[in-house]
């Protein structure tokens, strides 16, 4: 049995059916050929899935593609503008944040979640929002200087 | 050639780092083919026991089930996995008899992954248990079962002992031991423990395969090792290699962990059977029971010295737990753990046996700088406990012993230039060592040793585009390192005066690229980009005769750079690179550079080694010296790095950026090691914590900020004398934080990993009951 489901992604209305069992990531990447949201455990404890509902972080393979009815997702191909990089995707260009660039899309997206609601954080503050996103490759360091230079660069 | 290095040192973005922030990266997990069959296994839920009966009918039965395989569909006389280091002694789906937990038995390809993973528990495996072996010790005892099922021959282990389930034995002695403890005014003996842990990857082990019309096999796949997994698979299939193709995906990171063959083998074993398009995706509890983490070990350490800190002599023993196969990656790996303990410190006299040891648990394989942390945990534990009982600064002690460069390691090689001292006097500078912390607290230190894996080949094209921008072909695949797409770049830039953004990078694609061994053992800056540099230099030298032709100046007078052949003393006279490239299409043909490197193995004496030697050389021995500063709370046992000071002998910096996020990664990744990583067993060899939950990588609040210094000047041989980067960094963080946290609470953790529990019960045994 499939449901109606509408969401807003990155601006577009799209309108798809869905089994109830259908997680957000695998409706994102499937359905919507949105690869950029990346699979890496499928429970909710890796964070590479995450994207924006509502402006607010989740990890897309613990919510339902149904519960996204009527609401917008945001991901890492919906930052980008008229080929011109978001402030944050240009800092994790520059600072050396990306290695395999695997966690780099979640990353990102915390990130632009962090400096919406606190456009200053602190580095603590922004470890705190990175928590949640795991990265094997850099230790952090360069992610949290990209976070931290494009906050100062949007001031 | 004495040119001015104009971008090498500087720090420039990689060349994929665009294609990655905006999420248009396809990595192997996201790679379909239309048609695609999705997979699952079945894996063994026992540790040890005879296989009776595979029952397939259900599964089979189950509409929309294309394929199941066991061990009956590998051909006749073939079907052992066969790796880097040649054939293997595990086959490729269980025959017979299951090992380990997680050992597949089976395989099944249906048109859905719920349907697949619905078919495989469908089949019914019949088994009768065997005795489950999980401690090394017990596993060596006389009548021990056979985990192998008959003895293990020497001839292949290099071990005559009567200890059982060793599976590889290397032994390297020098001088008098016995001797050297005479000789010594103190003798210092104590065993250490480390902890299974995993390479943690983000993205999943993946392969796709298509079996081809002419039976030959198409697999794209996020692996580190093309050209050998190619091979692999052609003597798997009995296919001639070139009816095999491998084309390697972005990879969201390896550290080891890709350098084997099973995942992509199991997809061609499916494709050729389905005659359709296979993927297979391990699980993320598939990848922490079943894949290859890095081994256990224990080691007994006996150390002799002087009053004034000179060492004697040093004897070990260590027990390297391989899990239920010696697999692609334990073998190598016994003569290693010897020629690392005797790597840093000047001693004559050493007797070091290392055993590789048969378990039932996961088949253990390699992790970036393999035996590296572990071996340098027991040896930095040990020489902080020599030089407390010495009275004498951990610091100065190892000073003193540091071996240099043109001195003699114990195997009889002259040592390259080790930058160890410098590297030992930064990092105390850094972090102030010998000044007073407060109560709790401790600054800890510790060195570790890693060479480059250049024994291996290298091989690289270059062409000269219509344009001017430059094409590298490599063979070899960016594990996300940044070597290929981030250190290649520069280097090109460097050879042909052009910018890095100008040099447009294609990784292995086997029937396309030039041959490489694979993006492991830190060489592929090294290596490769020694390749890239006579490939560059081949296409300069051609571009160099037709400058001289048009500019009428002969070649030595002028040089590549700012896109252009130039007369070095009038810049303006110049022709550009593009209208070379296309007056070449006409008239010469176009400009083309191929270049090849492999390293020349260090002379050694043989006659020092005994049983299976095969890592017996240290190639341009670099230094990773580590400090930090613990506190610790003595109610929770809790551990919190207030600094963590990481310098590293690099030779030179190609691109600092990188090298720099290299050392970071090595050390999160080492600190999680320390700290909280473990893989967990059952008392029947289950693991316990295959999760992302209950097995811990460290997070962005778990880690300080790491203070990197790069130690340059001693260089290698390497590109502008670069040595590899991307392992030794990961190696001290273990005993640097034990020995931090012995000196802020006067004990001794000789475990890892130093969790809360295990340094709040070493904590009680001291307070008491």
């Amino acid at each position: 049995m499939k449901y109606r489901v509408r969401v807003r992604v990155n601006g577009e209305e799209y309108e798809a059916q869905a089994e109830p069992h259908l997680t957000l990531v695998t409706f994102l990447r499937d359905q919507l050929g949105l690869l950029g949201t990346k699979w890496g455990c499928g429970t909710g404890d890796c964070g590479a899935c995450t994207v924006l509902l509502d402006g607010r972080p989740v990890t897309s393979c613990m919510v339902l593609a149904l519960s996204a009815d009527g609401r917008e997702v945001t991901t890492i191909e919906g930052l980008a503008r008229d080929g011109k990089l978001h402030p944050i995707q240009e800092a994790f260009v520059e600072h050396g944040a990306v290695q395999c660039g695997y966690c780099t899309p979640a990353a990102i997206l915390v990130a632009k979640a962090l400096l919406e609601e606190t456009p200053s954080p602190s580095e603590d503050e922004v470890r705190r929002a990175l928590a949640g996103v795991l990265c094997r490759c850099t230790g952090y360091s360069k992610i949290i200087d990209a976070v931290l230079a494009a906050a100062s660069a949007g001031r | 050639m004495a040119q001015e290095a104009s971008v090498i040192g500087k720090r420039v973005p990689r060349s994929d780092a665009l294609e990655k922030v905006t999420g248009k990266t396809v990595y192997g997990f996201d790679f379909k083919l239309p048609g695609m069959l999705h997979t699952k296994l079945l894996w063994s839920e026992r540790a040890h026991a005879r296989i009776l009966a595979i029952h397939t009918a259900g599964a089979e039965s189950l509409s929309g089930v294309r394929a199941v395989v066991t061990a009956a569909d590998l051909q006749e006389g073939r079907g052992k996995i066969r790796g880097v280091f040649g054939p293997t002694d595990r086959w490729l789906l269980a025959r017979g008899k299951v090992r380990f937990v997680g050992e597949p038995v089976a395989a099944v390809v249906a048109e859905s992954e719920e349907l697949a993973f619905e078919a495989a528990r469908q089949i019914r495996v019949e088994y009768d248990p065997l005795p489950i072996l999980l401690d090394p010790e017990e596993a060596m005892r006389e009548g021990a079962p056979w985990i192998a099922d008959v003895p293990i021959e020497a001839s292949a282990s290099g071990y005559k002992g009567s200890a059982r389930n060793v599976c590889a034995y290397a032994r390297l002695r020098n001088g008098d031991v016995e001797a050297g403890f005479r000789e010594a005014d103190l003798i210092h003996e104590d065993e250490y423990e480390t902890n299974m842990v995993h390479q943690g990857y983000i993205e999943p082990t993946v392969a796709v395969a298509r079996a081809e019309a002419d039976g030959g096999l198409t697999i794209w796949t996020n692996t580190q090792i093309p050209f050998f997994l190619r091979g692999g698979i052609a003597q798997l299939f009995a296919l001639p290699l070139t009816r095999v193709r491998v084309i390697a995906t972005h990879c969201g990171g390896a550290f080891g962990g890709k350098a084997g063959t099973l995942c992509a083998a199991i997809a061609c074993l499916l494709a050729r059977k389905a005659q359709r398009p296979v993927r297979l995706a391990f699980t993320r509890e598939e990848e922490l029971t079943a894949t290859f983490p890095r081994h256990p070990t224990r080691y007994r350490l006996k150390m002799g010295v002087k009053r004034d800190g000179t060492i004697t002599a040093l004897q070990a023993r260590c027990l390297q737990d391989t899990g239920g196969y010696a697999g692609e990656f334990g073998p190598p790996q016994a003569s290693k753990i010897n020629l690392l303990m005797s790597a840093p410190y000047r001693t004559e006299n050493v007797d070091l046996e290392a055993f590789t040891v048969l378990t039932n648990k996961t088949d253990c394989g390699a992790m970036r700088a393999p035996l590296g942390p572990q071996t340098f945990f027991a040896l930095e534990s040990h020489i902080d406990a020599v030089a407390e009982r010495l009275g004498m600064d951990p610091l100065d002690l190892r000073l003193k012993n540091a071996r240099e460069k043109g001195e003699m390691h114990p195997t009889g090689q002259v040592l390259g230039d080790l930058g160890l001292k410098d590297a030992l006097r930064a990092v105390g500078k850094a972090i102030g060592w010998g000044r007073e912390v407060g109560p709790n607290r401790g600054l800890g230190l510790a060195v570790g040793i890693w060479y480059t894996g250049a024994t291996l080949g290298a091989s690289a094209y270059v062409k000269l585009n219509e344009d001017g921008t430059v094409g590298l072909i490599v063979g070899g695949s960016d594990t996300g390192a940044g070597a290929v797409f981030g250190g290649l770049p520069l280097i090109v830039a460097e050879e042909l005066g052009v910018e890095p953004v100008e040099v447009f990078v294609e990784q292995a694609d086997t029937a396309l690229s030039p041959w490489d061994s694979g993006s492991v053992s830190s060489r592929t800056t090294y290596s490769l980009g020694n390749a890239v540099i006579a490939a560059c230099r081949d296409a300069r030298q051609q571009l160099l005769a037709m400058g001289a032709s048009r500019l009428g100046f002969p070649e030595e007078q002028l040089e590549l750079r700012g896109k252009a052949v130039r007369v070095t003393a009038e810049p303006d006279r110049a022709v550009p690179l593009a209208a070379l490239a296309l007056s070449a299409l006409v008239s010469g043909g176009q400009v083309l550079g191929r270049g090849t490197y492999v390293a020349t193995k260090p002379a050694f004496d043989p006659g020092r080694w005994e049983g299976l030697a095969m890592s017996t050389t240290l190639i341009d021995p670099a230094a990773a010296v580590h400090a930090v500063e613990v506190e610790v709370d003595p109610a929770s046992g809790r551990v919190k790095l207030l600094r963590y000071v990481a310098a590293q002998d690099v030779g030179r910096a190609i691109n600092p950026v990188g090298v720099e996020g290299q050392i970071e990664g090595a050390v999160s990744a080492g600190i999680g090691q320390a700290l909280f990583e473990e893989i967990v067993f059952d008392g029947e060899g289950r693991v316990l914590n295959p999760s992302l939950l209950d097995y811990r990588l460290p997070s962005a609040v778990d880690l300080p900020r790491v203070e990197v210094l790069l130690v340059e000047g001693h260089l290698g041989g390497g590109p502008y004398g670069a040595k590899g980067v991307g392992e030794p960094s990961g190696i001290p963080p273990p005993a640097a934080i034990a020995n931090a946290i012995a000196r802020a609470t006067g004990v001794r953790v000789k475990t890892l990993p130093l969790s809360s529990e295990n340094l709040w019960r070493a904590l009680s045994e001291r307070r008491g009951p």
